[in-house]
């Protein structure tokens, strides 16, 4: 029993230690190359190899920060609440621009994984690539995709949308607070708000709302799409 | 140990923010426990919704998943005034400030889908890149165009512009 308790505290620590050093690293250097996430993720996928750890223990032992994305996606309704009078006056626009964004995701991953000759159930792992998390392991079961590949896509998305937002934003020249946050939030979710919030509240706040919005949108746009093909 | 921590909640938040600058070590000692204690009870709060929005989608006849309706039914709680901001709000702003955290085990879960892919690691790359450029430049495009849109229709209309324009 305690060994057990000892094995769940270790690996929960552990993960939780590089993360904040990675952090620390992160504001000490503020290169956008080292990403907490990726960097935290790089070092224990490492760890584990050498020491042959197999990744199920590992996943064993941290299911309690698993377990806490839920209550933290729950979470988001509460920045989607302290924003409800930047929501209602700019409702229309955010809306159509996570509606665009969902729509482009869905079907340019899928026509992209055609193109490229992967097979059908790695094409649909690819649909819910710019949700959340949560959003997509159910959206990937839903429509019959492999919920590993998704997940795996859309921490690589969320990762790579937070490293180059602000380099897009400039190539792109989007000078505007909310089509910057609303478009993180779209494409990047969650780890992309992350980046966002550092480049200013307005955009944070607006980010954090489209992941909520275009989370939604896209398990509407799924269920929809479910009824009629 | 939860109902004994409930009520300084609720009178933490009309205490001053700002104590006398001679607060000894001990009280802000106590103090710290107390924003901790806080911290927890909102912490169960939210995950009680949580729970709740697991329960709820379990007995929907659609399928949408647990955390999406328990984000939902916050939302409503908090719209309604059921659940005021002071319930939640710490516990919320801390759970959305280490967002990145949560990720950990889903990333490293990355390791176990190689296999998987076989030989299209490099696909998979390009994909996930073009895509996410994809999607940023169709978001953000699409809200300056509506919103310039709405501006313009607003000024002719004689109806107050609501959208804001960046010069």
């Amino acid at each position: 029993m305690l060994s057990i308790v000892l094995t769940l505290a270790f690996g929960t620590l552990v993960s939780f230690a590089a993360f904040k050093l990675s952090v620390l690293l992160y504001e000490k250097v503020k290169s956008p190359l080292l990403n907490p996430l990726l960097v935290t993720v790089a070092c224990i996928i490492a760890a584990l190899s050498a020491l042959r750890i197999p990744l199920e223990s590992y996943e064993q032992s941290v299911q309690v920060i698993s377990f806490l994305l839920g209550p933290a996606t729950v979470a988001l309704a509460y920045s989607v609440y302290q924003q409800r009078q930047m929501l209602k006056t700019h409702f229309v626009p955010i809306f159509a621009g996570c509606l665009m964004g969902s729509i482009v995701s869905m079907t340019s991953a899928y026509a992209l994984c055609k193109l490229l000759g992967l097979d059908d159930a790695l094409a649909l792992s690819f649909i819910p690539k710019s949700v959340t998390t949560p959003i997509a392991i159910a959206v990937s079961q839903q429509v019959g995709g492999i919920t590993s590949i998704t997940v795996a896509a859309v921490i690589v998305t969320g990762i790579l949308g937070a490293i180059t937002a602000p380099m897009m934003a400039r190539l792109f020249r989007v000078r505007d607070g909310v089509a910057k946050g609303v478009a993180i939030g779209t494409c990047a979710h969650a780890v992309g708000t992350t980046k966002a919030l550092e480049m200013g509240e307005l955009e944070g706040a607006m980010s954090g709302v489209s992941i909520a919005v275009s989370g939604l949108l896209t398990t509407a746009i799924v269920i929809v799409a479910s009824c009629f093909l | 140990m939860e109902q004994s921590t409930e009520p300084v909640c609720g009178g933490e938040e009309r205490m001053p923010a700002p104590a006398e600058p001679s607060t000894s070590k001990r009280k802000r000692a106590v103090h710290a426990g107390k924003r901790a204690g806080i911290l927890l009870v909102q912490l169960a709060v939210v995950v009680a919704v949580y729970a709740a929005g697991c329960a709820l989608a379990a007995v929907l006849p659609i399928s949408l998943p647990g955390n999406i309706v328990g984000m939902v039914l916050l939302l409503v709680l908090l719209g309604t005034g059921l659940l005021k901001g002071k319930h939640v709000g710490r516990a919320c702003t801390c759970l959305l400030d280490n967002m990145s955290l949560f990720f950990i085990p889903a990333g490293v879960a990355i390791m176990g889908c190689f296999s998987l892919l076989e030989g299209n690691v490099l696909k998979f790359a390009l994909v996930c890149a073009v895509t996410t450029v994809l999607v940023f430049l169709a978001t953000s495009y699409t809200v300056v165009a509506v919103s310039r849109l709405m501006a313009r229709r607003g000024a002719a209309g004689g109806q107050p512009a609501t959208a804001d324009e960046e010069g």
